[in-house]
């Protein structure tokens, strides 16, 4: 076979042949828009409008919202700074530099999709940790293996679990009686017996869940506004409409056919795709450029086994959540899907000795699928 | 290479956990807190120093070595395995306590790579004095390695430094000072593996520069 050479991502389209990655960039900003409109709404405006007492606790989310972008990026400059002291002689060179690592980005996930009333040192730690371990140290942007917001996202959840656990809510809704303490997904991975009254009810209707109004990281809990945003993402051509939409897909047949097992309705899969990180991650940071597959047929790979890994962390497995723990396994992944997929890519047919990675890979995929739905049986 | 470069090297330059990565899973797996990468360091270091000294002798004497030639593997580890028995027989009569916190550990020094390896690569072509030196030089290296790690984990994850028994350092103000609590996170295995990254990686960066700044100085002697 010969060797192909895969230069650092992301690419530009032919089509944007007058513009640069800043382009994607700015497109990927005003995609964000919604999201972000919609989580100052939920947790700074609407607790204001219901005449809370806590003012300062209400403004909070706003100020980590604004505050962990801009540092993110100047501990970007710090270490372009420390990393390449040859080459920027002077500050217009670090603000060239700057300009093409979108340093905000890793400081804007994180913020997304950490719980609102997060201490704002364990936030500044896992925006460092996601910014320097995850991105700087392997090389800066397009070098990186993993998400770096999900390594920040990642180690926070892991290092401070009891800390993150208890500031899901805002200061409007630790006022309301009606909810437990945490999130839906953290009720639900704790129910003895599941069903309708006690998984939903609590938080209104599903209804609520795909507008938002349930308790949840600052950007995750309104699938409406991941919706609106994936359609304006994919009308630009900045992410692969494919992913988000077999990522969800396979979710829902999983979860689908788990309900069956276990005799509930079609309110189990509904539950399953409109609670959590699930459209955010799937939007957002699954069709991420640098660290998912390249070619199409490795996208969609991709997609399929972020399902089936969810579905396995979050129901079989004992974390609530899931998203970003199978976002990042599949990572991993990436560089031997790209190997895999590219000569297929540059060949455009399937050759004899290509065919048993695809059966590999569909017998890993369908295994992971039966076995979640057979550990319910 | 004199007496100096030979003792030297084992810090930095030839470090075996942060140069060469070896011996990685006790430095990893026992650096909870200070007291017990001591008292691995100690055995470590008696183990290696006697080792090379042993296998050094073995091999000075050329009928012996020929002897031994073709299952010298086999010599070497029934050496080092008598070593770490004695030492741990050693340590449950007289530190009960440290034992138990470092269990299996100790007997896992029989296969730790760098006693082996130092072995075959040092003290089998080299005279004893030298190897004496090797080993001390290797020991002191990785206890270096291991004190350091295991500094920042407990700092990190306890906020205390245990340095011997009841003998406790409490640095849980500092912490409380700057309005944190300390990270349980670098007590676990996760938290070892970043601690160990990030020092490799700035030990890394180091020789970077280091070998730039001697090709350059190469290319302007030129």
């Amino acid at each position: 076979m010969e060797k192909y050479l895969v230069s650092s991502a992301p690419y530009l389209r032919r089509a944007d042949h007058n513009h640069t990655t800043t382009r994607i960039m700015v497109d990927l900003l005003i995609g964000l828009s919604p999201v972000i409109l919609y989580s100052i709404f939920k947790n700074v405006v609407f607790p204001l409008i219901k005449g809370t007492t806590d003012v300062l606790g209400a403004l909070y989310p706003l100020l980590t919202l604004v505050v962990s972008p801009i540092y993110s990026l100047l501990l970007e400059a710090l270490c372009l700074y420390i990393m390449k002291k040859k080459d920027i002689k002077s500050f217009k060179d670090l603000i060239e530099e700057l300009k093409v690592g979108y340093g905000i980005f890793p400081g804007l996930f994180i913020v997304l999709i950490s719980p609102p009333q997060i201490k704002f040192w364990i936030l500044l730690l896992s925006i460092t940790i996601g910014e320097v371990v995850g991105k700087m140290l392997f090389g800066g942007f397009g070098q990186n293996i993993f998400n770096p917001a999900i390594v920040g996202r990642a180690f926070m959840a892991f290092a401070f679990s009891s800390e993150v656990s208890s500031s899901y809510l805002n200061v409007y809704e630790q006022t309301l009686d009606a909810y437990a303490g945490a999130t839906p997904l953290i009720q639900f991975s704790t129910l003895e017996t599941i069903t309708y009254e006690n998984a939903v009810s609590n938080f209104g209707s599903l209804l609520d869940f795909f507008i938002g109004s349930v308790p949840g990281s600052l950007a995750e809990t309104s699938a409406l506004c991941c919706i609106i945003g994936y359609i304006y993402l994919s009308v630009r051509k900045v992410i692969d409409y494919k992913v988000p939409l077999i990522y969800v897909a396979t979710v829902f047949l999983n979860t689908l056919f788990i309900g069956l097992v276990l005799g509930q309705g079609i309110w189990y899969p509904t539950f399953n795709i409109l609670s959590g990180g699930l459209m955010f991650g799937a939007v957002y940071m699954a069709t991420e450029p640098v660290t998912s597959p390249k070619t199409n047929l490795g996208r969609i790979m991709n997609a399929m086994m972020l399902g089936v890994l969810t579905v396995l962390f979050r129901l079989v497995g004992n974390l609530p959540e899931g998203v970003a723990t199978s976002i990042i396994t599949m990572n991993i992944f990436s560089l031997v899907i790209n190997k895999y997929c590219i000569h297929m890519r540059v060949d455009g047919k399937l050759d004899k000795n290509e065919v048993p990675g695809l059966v590999i890979f569909l017998v890993i995929f369908m295994g992971l699928f039966l076995y979640n739905i057979i550990s319910f049986l | 290479m004199n007496k100096k470069d030979n003792f030297l090297k084992g810090f930095i330059k030839e470090n075996p956990l942060f140069v060469l990565l070896l011996g990685a899973c006790p430095a990893l797996a026992i650096t909870t807190s200070l007291e017990n990468a001591l008292g691995m360091s100690l055995a470590f270091l008696f183990v290696m120093v006697l080792s090379n000294t042993i296998i050094s002798l073995i091999s000075s004497s050329k009928k012996l070595r020929e002897l031994i030639e073709p299952v010298r593997i086999a010599v070497y580890i029934v050496i080092i395995a008598s070593l770490v028995t004695i030492v741990e027989m050693l340590m449950q009569a007289f530190l009960p306590e440290l034992f138990n916190s470092l269990g299996v550990f100790i007997s896992l020094i029989t296969v730790n790579c760098i006693v082996l390896g130092r072995a075959e690569a040092f003290a089998s072509k080299n005279s004893v004095g030298d190897s004496v030196i090797d080993g001390i030089s290797m020991g002191l290296g990785y206890s270096f390695a291991i004190i350091i790690i295991s500094l920042i984990r407990e700092f990190l994850g306890n906020g205390t430094i245990t340095i011997w028994g009841n003998l406790v350092l409490d640095l849980n103000g500092l912490f409380t000072f700057i309005g944190i609590t300390p990270i349980p996170f670098f007590t676990t295995s996760a938290g070892a593996f970043m601690v160990l990254g990030l020092i490799l990686a700035i030990i890394q960066a180091i020789k970077n520069k280091k070998e730039e700044k001697s090709k350059e100085m190469k290319k302007e002697a030129k």
